[in-house]
């Protein structure tokens, strides 16, 4: 093997191989990705590098406010809320949304040729707590009311409860209810409902239960969730690259969705103290990415 | 920007990077260190832990604390008449007092230290606010102090956060019992609170020798108190817990003392503080003050009549000289071993009494009645700081120190008040050798004015050769300290409003007395050797504990503690090799069963006997002994329905009461609820009953029906 961007034992010259790949390697389209933020951000950068590296195609960064050409852009990237929201369109451009809530495109006016949610969906987040947990009981969940339920589009999963905390005088009392008799409390994309100020006082009250918070995201596993799966950049990159491929070659673009590759992640010492064995994290991610496919 | 900010210093860690604006970012999210630092793993705990919680105590129908020690493996029940108390032991111990386990109540000890022992319906915690109880089968004064002695009670309330609304339950049985309980709990942001009033009552044992459906026993009790709990943070990683309690009760005394029916009945009021600060300097670091206060005052009135002479001041002093002596006098036995070594003093004595009795005639014999009390008011005040910090993966450190001030008031015991002073410094590292074997290593050094300063450690290694298995090696030693009364009596009875006597006294002082600076008694010790194994088997829903020991306990002081009692001594031996298990298994989601059983082999050595007679001899060898049975063994069993549950338990001790009784109880339990427009509305009944005909320790401890049973109901909204 000899691949001309292998010897990586300068960084100077590797980032020159990569130059070289982002503007030279691409043959089969004419256009480039533009991957468009409010910032520019290192996250960004990762990501559309990721992207080039996989999909074979040039990318650029461009920030939200920059006029774009529809003779050189194959597809616009809207990393983020910001740059989704200030889109203004333009024709013959499909747009792809990525590190967007489900909630956030459902809401949006724009026009999106595709987009990857950036949260994990419920049901996987549920196979992964029945993995862990076990399927005895059924599993809370807490949303605002049913009208936010219903959105989730939950059906026919008898091992999900949720909790309609407009239903109770305050959180605490739903709160309360649900660790009574599920045997962990599964956390789902709410900014609101999990917030800085709410977190303290869901996972303080969930563990004077003896009970694990199972989600929402990656960023509470440090601050005491017990499990959760996650998409990284490289599964945002995985992703946007089979939709741009796709989308390109057919003119079909995939629809919205959940992101289809992703890692599980866990905070050991919770489990430990919790008295629960965790199956391998890997290999459980692959387990259910199988799972999710052939369904 | 401002929100993404952090994410560039962070950029190598894109792995957890969210764009999703406004959902939190990681460093916006505070670590809940409650979380991290929850508890041991089950199979890295380095003693023999029983943990009951709160749906086993709703399962089981248990109204009372001292019930709940029967599902512990190895754990024995008994009661004290004098004082009408449950006797609660661990293997072997005296059923008479109960003063060899620590009970903490949220780390408040309820363990009194002036007269030592745990009053059961003294402490102010209804079953319904109890979260869990961790029994620490075992010595673990390292970790709590002394009189952590044959283990520890840990009894943990429910935070008032989750107990949101309104309880109400009332209860109604055989036997007396009428029990009732509100409690409302409260939040406001994040501060909660609870107020709970919970009322007990019940008729107790029936006597020895009552007909069918009688009580002749005089051991009736009724307890009522008020508890309050705040919880607060006062800041971003502290937190503030405040409780406050204040209790009332009546317990009736079946005293079979003739002369002195002191104990007719005993009242008693008590009050309590208790604060705790829990600051979270970091993820690796948290300290605690917690200051308690408590109060007690017990008040017992009786009447008693004895012969005039008893009361002479003569008498009394002849008693402080030689009690030997002045017993054979009193009970006009022969006095000739004794008046060969006798003192001028004594002599002087001896003269002045027979003269009285001589001038006096009749009149030193006639009955002379008056009141007696024998009040008692403690109180104590703790301060203790305890410090936890993570080093490392491997290492862990609890340290900490105490201070701590008794202070009993009581005419009777101590001539007035006495107060004894104690420090206290301890630490525990909890230190993983190697990932499948973890050591802990604790001691506790402590001081005391009334006793010598000690050190008792603690020594302990968990090989976890499976992920949730593990053997463990525990040696710990602990001390049990001698009480104030043990140590510093000043024990006396004074009758007051005498009835017409030679004396002309209005109030008098009884001979019999014990009034001593320091007895100078060695402290009772433990040292205890455990090999556990822990098992959890979470595909078969079973979890398994099981031990072998050896307890060695010696300096025991087995001498009663009452006013006639001439010599105590600390030199009682006990050597007590057992086993026991614990297995609780789900079969499947609606059932659970739980059983325990224990082997107990106690061997008692009584040290100096040389002045006792052979029945003294032959009660103290049976004292330590009588509670526990050889073998016992209980099960039960529990199955939910949708609205409602049940269970059955089984309790069987075998050769209980040295070997003199079988006892065999059966129980069942059952609830029922409904949901009626958000509020639950139960209904529940409890039917106990006696397999055998067997008392508890001692003949009146029976009840005169074989069956007891209780119906409850209540309402939560």
């Amino acid at each position: 093997m000899n691949l001309p961007c292998m010897d990586a034992g300068r960084k100077i010259r590797t980032s020159l191989c990569w130059m070289a790949l982002v503007f030279f390697v691409p043959l089969a389209w004419s256009g480039e990705l533009v991957f468009v933020s409010h910032a520019l951000l290192p996250s960004v950068r990762e990501l559309a590098q990721q992207t080039a590296e996989r999909s074979g195609k040039t990318v650029r960064i461009a920030l939200t406010d920059e006029a774009l050409n529809a003779a050189t852009t194959d597809a616009v990237i809207l990393v983020g809320p910001q740059a989704l929201a200030q889109w203004q369109g333009v024709e013959n451009i499909p747009a792809i949304a990525v590190f967007v809530s489900r909630e956030v495109v459902r809401q949006s006016r724009t026009e999106l040729a595709s987009a990857v949610y950036l949260e994990p969906p419920l049901l996987r987040q549920l196979e992964l707590a029945k993995n862990i947990i076990g399927t005895d009981y059924p599993f809370g969940v807490l949303v605002a009311d049913n009208e936010q339920w219903q959105s989730l589009g939950i059906k026919n999963q008898h091992l999900l409860v949720p909790y309609f905390t407009a239903d109770y005088p305050s959180l605490n009392y739903a709160l309360q209810d649900l660790l009574k008799t599920s045997p962990a409390l599964i956390g789902i994309y709410d900014p609101q409902l999990y917030s800085s100020a709410n977190i303290k006082n869901i996972l303080i009250t969930a563990y004077r239960h003896n009970k694990p918070l199972i989600g929402p995201s990656s960023a509470y596993i440090k601050a005491g969730a017990m499990a959760t799966t996650y998409s990284d950049i490289s599964d945002i990159a995985a992703r946007l690259s089979d939709i741009v491929s796709t989308g390109l070659r057919s003119g079909q673009w995939p629809a919205a969705d959940y992101n289809p590759y992703f890692k599980v992640k866990y905070n050991q010492q919770v489990a430990r103290s919790l008295n629960l064995l965790l199956p391998d994290a890997d290999q459980l991610a692959e387990r259910l990415a199988a799972q999710e496919k052939a369904q | 920007m401002a929100l993404l900010g952090p994410a560039i210093s962070q950029a190598e860690e894109f792995a957890d990077f969210e764009l999703g604006e406004p959902f939190a970012l990681e460093e916006d999210i505070p670590v809940v260190l409650t979380a991290s630092r929850l508890k041991q793993p089950r199979a890295e705990v380095p003693a023999s832990v029983t943990v009951i919680e709160a749906e086993q105590i709703r399962d089981w129908g248990v109204r009372t604390l001292p019930d709940l020690m029967r599902f512990v493996p190895g754990m024995f029940v008994g009661h004290v008449d004098d004082e009408n108390n449950a006797s609660v032991a661990y293997h072997s111990s005296n059923p008479s007092l109960m003063r060899r386990l620590q009970v903490l109540v949220d780390g408040r000890s309820v363990f009194r230290a002036g007269i030592a022992s745990v009053a059961w319906d003294d402490i102010p915690v209804a079953m319904e606010d109890i979260l869990r109880v961790e029994v620490t089968r075992g010595p673990n004064a390292s970790t709590y102090g002394a009189n952590s002695f044959l283990g520890v009670i840990n009894i943990v309330t429910k935070h008032p956060g989750d107990t949101l609304g309104t309880r109400v339950r009332y209860r109604n049985g055989s036997q007396g019992i009428d029990d009732s309980f509100v409690s409302y709990s409260g939040q406001s942001g994040l501060n909660s609170y609870r107020l709970t009033f919970n009322l007990q009552a019940d008729d107790g044992f029936d006597g020895a020798d009552t007909d069918e459906g009688e009580d002749e026993f005089n051991d009736s009790k009724r307890h009522g108190y008020l508890a309050g709990y705040l919880s607060r943070p006062l800041g971003p990683s502290t937190v503030l817990n405040l409780q406050a309690g204040y209790k009332e009760g009546h317990s009736d005394i079946g005293s079979d003392d003739e002369r002195f029916r002191t104990r007719p009945y005993r009242d008693n009021q008590a009050g309590y503080l208790w604060g705790k600060v829990n600051h979270e300097f970091s993820a690796t670091h948290q300290s605690h003050l917690q200051i308690y206060w408590q109060t007690d005052k017990r008040t017992q009135d009786g009447y008693g009549c004895v012969p005039a002479i008893t009361l002479d001041p003569d008498l009394y002093a002849l008693y402080g000289l030689n009690p030997l002596l002045t017993n054979a006098l009193v009970n006009q036995d022969d006095l000739t071993p004794y008046l060969s070594s006798l003192t001028a003093e004594e002599q002087a004595l001896l003269v002045s009494i027979q003269q009285t009795l001589t001038v006096n005639g009749a009149a030193a014999v006639e009955e002379v009645c008056g009141q007696v009390d024998t009040n008692v008011t403690e109180q104590r005040a703790d301060l203790e700081w305890q410090d936890t910090i993570v080093w490392s993966d491997s290492l862990r450190t609890v340290s900490g120190f105490s201070l701590r001030q008794d202070r009993v008031d009581s005419e009777t015991y101590f001539g007035g008040v006495a107060t004894n002073n104690t420090y206290r410094l301890f630490f525990n590292v909890e230190w993983r050798l190697l990932e499948s074997l973890t050591t802990n290593l604790g001691a506790m050094y402590e001081d005391e004015d009334a006793n010598n300063a000690e050190v008792s450690p603690r020594v302990a290694f968990n090989w976890m050769f499976m992920p949730q298995q593990s053997f463990r090696l525990v040696y710990a030693e602990a001390i049990r300290s001698p009480d104030l009364l043990e140590q510093e009596p000043d024990y006396s009875l004074t009758l007051t409003g005498l009835t017409d006597n030679y004396l002309n006294a209005d109030s008098a002082k009884f001979y019999m007395h014990q009034s001593i600076s320091h007895r100078g008694l060695d402290p009772e010790r433990i040292a205890s050797t455990e090999l556990g194994y822990y098992g959890s088997f979470p595909d078969y829903r079973l979890a398994l504990d099981v031990k072998v020991y050896q307890d060695r306990l010696t300096q025991l002081i087995s001498s009663p503690i009452n006013l006639a009692t001439t010599t105590v001594r600390s030199d009682t031996r006990m050597d007590i090799n057992g086993a026991e298990m614990q297995l609780q298994w789900r079969p499947g989601v609606r059932d659970s069963l739980w059983m325990t059983a224990s082997y107990v082999d106690t061997d008692v050595t009584l040290g100096d006997t040389s002045d006792l007679s052979d029945s003294a001899i032959e009660s103290l060898y049976e004292v330590e002994t009588r509670l526990s049975a050889e073998n016992s063994f209980v099960v039960s069993w529990s199955h939910h329905g949708n609205s409602w549950n049940t269970s059955v338990s089984h309790f069987w001790y075998d050769a209980y009461n040295n070997g003199k009784n079988a006892y065999r109880r059966l129980e069942i339990n059952g609830r029922k609820q409904w949901l009626i427009h958000g509020k639950t509305v139960w209904l529940g009944a409890f039917w106990q009953h006696l397999i055998d005909d067997g008392r508890l320790n001692y003949s009146n401890q029976v009840y005169s029906e074989d069956n007891v049973y209780y119906l409850q109901g209540g309402l939560d909204f």
